[in-house]
């Protein structure tokens, strides 16, 4: 897991593209085409928009594999950015060619959206976590272990197998209910730095998701977070995420 | 994550028994938000062993006099534990105890709860395998390649990708799995049981005879194998010849990961390094032009036409990759008793991959397609073009009669068309008196028809030569030598 996100790999396969080189298309389809596919599928919510979806990012990157840069973040946020900013124009694009669209529409359309935008924070979160946590849930949840043979094969106690899994999750929840930082590094920026890929709609109002994710939007989490999220429930989750938060808004920083 | 998979494939098949789990919690969850305030349930009284900063009464539940108590705070520490249903039962209903009673640990319990549903996200789809030619090749009509993947070597390529995903989803058991192998060893059908890990062991050494003839690392001759030393590592030598003994070799290190999910890493970094090793040896060597014949558009140009003709060998590799000096798509590759210029032995591993991987697919209950038409066509060109000589081993082994006539080299001969149908078929005229033999459509004295896919199982051992479901018209005995010759292109 660790190597999906090395930056050395990132650079190489940047690399291998720029050449031209037919293996390094097909090594970066295995890595990522779940990926794409997946966010594309939660926001079209239909197969074959969603292979469309995954051929149009895939050429993309084929195409412009100097648009990535890797300071600015993994390859793996970068793509699933652009898989979002494709699969959200190809929904506002359907919608539009179906005429006007009713506040509902328009409200099941932004859902889609938040939901493919919380599913790739969760992405992100997981692939950026610190190698430990990961590993917790990864025997616990993959591997069906319990945490006490999660502790014996990571070596560690079983009071910390319990604090990895339970910090682990911590921060995944974040994804869902503290849109803190921009959580896709470049998800932002493509829309700006980069050549557009084809297919997107021409207005910009809807198609830059990177601003919900930054930190001054707040209205999200209150909404998804329901009620009380001052109250104690936010106390008790803080205590695990505070320390390890940093991580995730340094990485979008770093744009 | 590289997890992500394991349970969206998996889990949607249904043979794993989780996700209902996972989904009964998402109920309990719905139970508990309900009780969360008016619940009481009565059981109550347990200390607070740790003082915690939410001293809740009675959070410890259904303690008998048997259950240890459980304080807040370790109840709390528990609940990442219990969202992943990684806890006993006991603590398990501990937990849920407390949750009645604690409202902010009950409310981390959504939220932790909410996370898992997460965890596997990104792949709740099984992604249609035709997926990734219609991917790429949309990508190289956008852009062609420079340094493209030579034709003979994409069905190795696509199959090696193909039978990786596969395996990406698979739990720790099902490494263990057994597999039967079958083939047919020139009289009868052969069996030999195998682990998953093994069977994907046996493809790691018989493709490192490929890699080895490039002057890549030999699996058999790295530290810890058969030949370690290091002078008879230093050529790009086949040290261990053959497949079943490479596979023996192999086998006899019996290491540990031969047996678990880490016989997949050397595998996937093998083939992956034969695949950029031979496009960038094809475009050095073409100038990186005519190499450049896409995976499958060229494979099924060439086979299309009504009567391709086997002839001998040689039909892939002549056609795309011009004739320059580096050209290394002939390129001797060692099997033993005989050699396969390099083009064939990429596809011939091409179907072992695609075989073994059924014979995985078969061992874990998941379902395993054939490959696209266009590879499928290379595939059974290949064991087209190999029958001459398999025929005339037979003859030479003494399991086949002698030739009808002995036609000088060259001069047409006794035919046999050899029509397979479906997706990936096509017709070829195979010579029946000797490989040297021109076959002329002219001279045909029997013509057999069989389904692509029955053809690419009789060419495996999975189907007795005389039960394969073939039409046939003519000469009886030519028949039956050119079906027995098919399986017997079969081995371990």
């Amino acid at each position: 897991m660790a190597k999906d996100t090395a930056p050395r790999w990132d650079r190489k396969m940047q690399q291998r593209l720029a050449r031209g080189e037919e293996a390094a298309l097909g090594e970066l389809y295995d890595r990522f085409a779940s990926l794409v596919h997946g966010l594309a599928h939660r926001v079209l919510d239909d197969d074959e928009a969603a292979a469309r979806a995954t051929r149009e990012v895939f050429a993309h990157v084929w195409e412009n594999p100097d648009s990535f840069d890797p300071r600015e973040g993994p390859l793996r946020s970068w793509i699933a950015a652009l898989t979002q900013r494709v699969a959200t124009g190809r929904l506002r694009q359907r919608q539009r060619g179906a005429g006007p669209y009713s506040p509902q529409q328009a409200e099941r359309i932004e859902e889609k959206v938040r939901a493919a935008q919380t599913a790739a924070r969760a992405d992100y979160i997981v692939t950026s976590m610190p190698v430990s946590l990961r590993a917790a849930l990864e025997l616990a949840y993959f591997e069906r272990h319990d945490y006490r043979e999660a502790a014996q094969q990571l070596g560690v106690t079983e009071d910390e197998a319990r604090r990895r899994l339970r910090l682990g999750l911590q921060l995944l929840s974040s994804a869902v209910t503290h849109p803190a930082g921009p959580p896709l590094p470049g998800g932002a920026a493509p829309t700006t730095a980069h050549p557009e890929p084809e297919g997107l709609p021409p207005d910009g109002a809807h198609r830059d998701p990177g601003s919900r994710w930054t930190a001054g939007d707040a209205g999200d989490a209150r909404s998804a977070d329901g009620t009380g999220s001052a109250g104690s429930a936010g106390a008790a989750g803080n205590e695990g995420v505070a320390g390890s938060a940093p991580t995730a808004s340094r990485r979008g920083a770093g744009r | 994550m590289s997890g992500h998979g394991r349970h969206g494939g998996r889990g949607q098949h249904g043979d794993r028994g989780g996700h209902g789990d996972r989904g009964d919690h998402g109920d309990h969850r719905g139970h508990r938000d309900h009780g969360n305030h008016g619940g009481h349930i009565g059981h109550s009284g347990h200390g607070e062993a740790d003082g915690g900063p939410h001293p809740v009464p009675g959070a410890p539940s259904r303690d008998g006099p048997d259950a240890p108590g459980y304080g807040h705070a370790v109840l709390k520490s528990l609940l990442g534990a219990w969202a992943l249903a990684a806890c006993s039962p006991e603590e398990t209903a501990a937990v849920e105890a407390h949750l009645t009673d604690c409202a902010p640990c009950a409310d981390e319990a959504v939220r932790l709860r909410d996370a898992v549903g997460l965890l596997h996200a990104e792949d709740s789809l099984d992604l249609d395998p035709g997926l990734r030619s219609q991917v790429l090749e949309g990508c190289l009509d956008r852009r062609p390649a420079r340094i493209p993947v030579p034709h003979w070597a994409a069905p190795y390529e696509a199959e090696t990708a193909r039978l990786d995903a596969l395996l990406r989803d698979m739990a720790d058991e099902e490494w263990r799995a057994p597999v039967r192998l079958r083939w047919f060893d020139g009289e009868g059908e052969t069996e030999r049981e195998a682990t998953v890990a093994q069977l994907l062991g046996h493809l790691y050494a018989v493709d490192g005879a490929v890699a080895a003839a490039l002057g890549l690392p030999d699996p058999l001759a790295g530290p810890g194998g058969p030949r370690s030393s290091p002078e008879r590592n230093a050529g790009p030598v086949d040290l261990v010849h053959g497949p079943v003994a490479r596979t023996e070799a192999y086998w006899a290190l019996d290491t540990a990961a031969h047996h678990s999910a880490e016989a997949r890493t050397p595998w996937r970094e093998q083939s992956r390094a034969v695949v950029r090793h031979v496009s960038y040896a094809q475009s050095d060597a073409t100038g990186g032009a005519a190499g450049g014949a896409r995976p499958g558009a060229a494979g099924s140009r060439r086979r299309t036409g009504p009567s391709g003709g086997a002839r001998g060998g040689g039909a892939v590799g002549e056609a795309g990759n011009g004739t320059g000096a580096g050209d290394r798509s002939a390129l001797p590759v060692g099997y033993g008793e005989f050699t396969l210029p390099l083009h064939d032995a990429l596809l011939d591993r091409a179907f072992e991959c695609w075989k073994h991987a059924e014979d995985i697919a078969d061992a874990v209950d998941y379902p395993y397609g054939p490959p696209v038409a266009a590879h499928l066509n290379l595939l059974v060109d290949l064991a087209a073009r190999r029958l001459p000589d398999a025929l005339a081993g037979r003859r030479r082994a003494g399991l086949a009669g002698p030739p009808g006539t002995l036609a000088p080299a060259g001069a047409p001969g006794r035919t046999l068309r050899l029509e397979v149908e479906g997706e990936g078929g096509g017709d070829w005229y195979v010579p029946l008196d000797s490989p040297a033999a021109r076959p002329s459509p002219d001279h045909q004295v029997a013509h057999v028809a069989l389904d692509t896919l029955e053809f690419c199982q009789l060419a495996a051992g999975h189907v007795p030569p005389l039960e394969a479901a073939v039409g046939e018209d003519g000469d009886r005995e030519a028949i039956r030598e050119v079906l027995y010759a098919v399986a017997s292109l079969s081995r371990l």
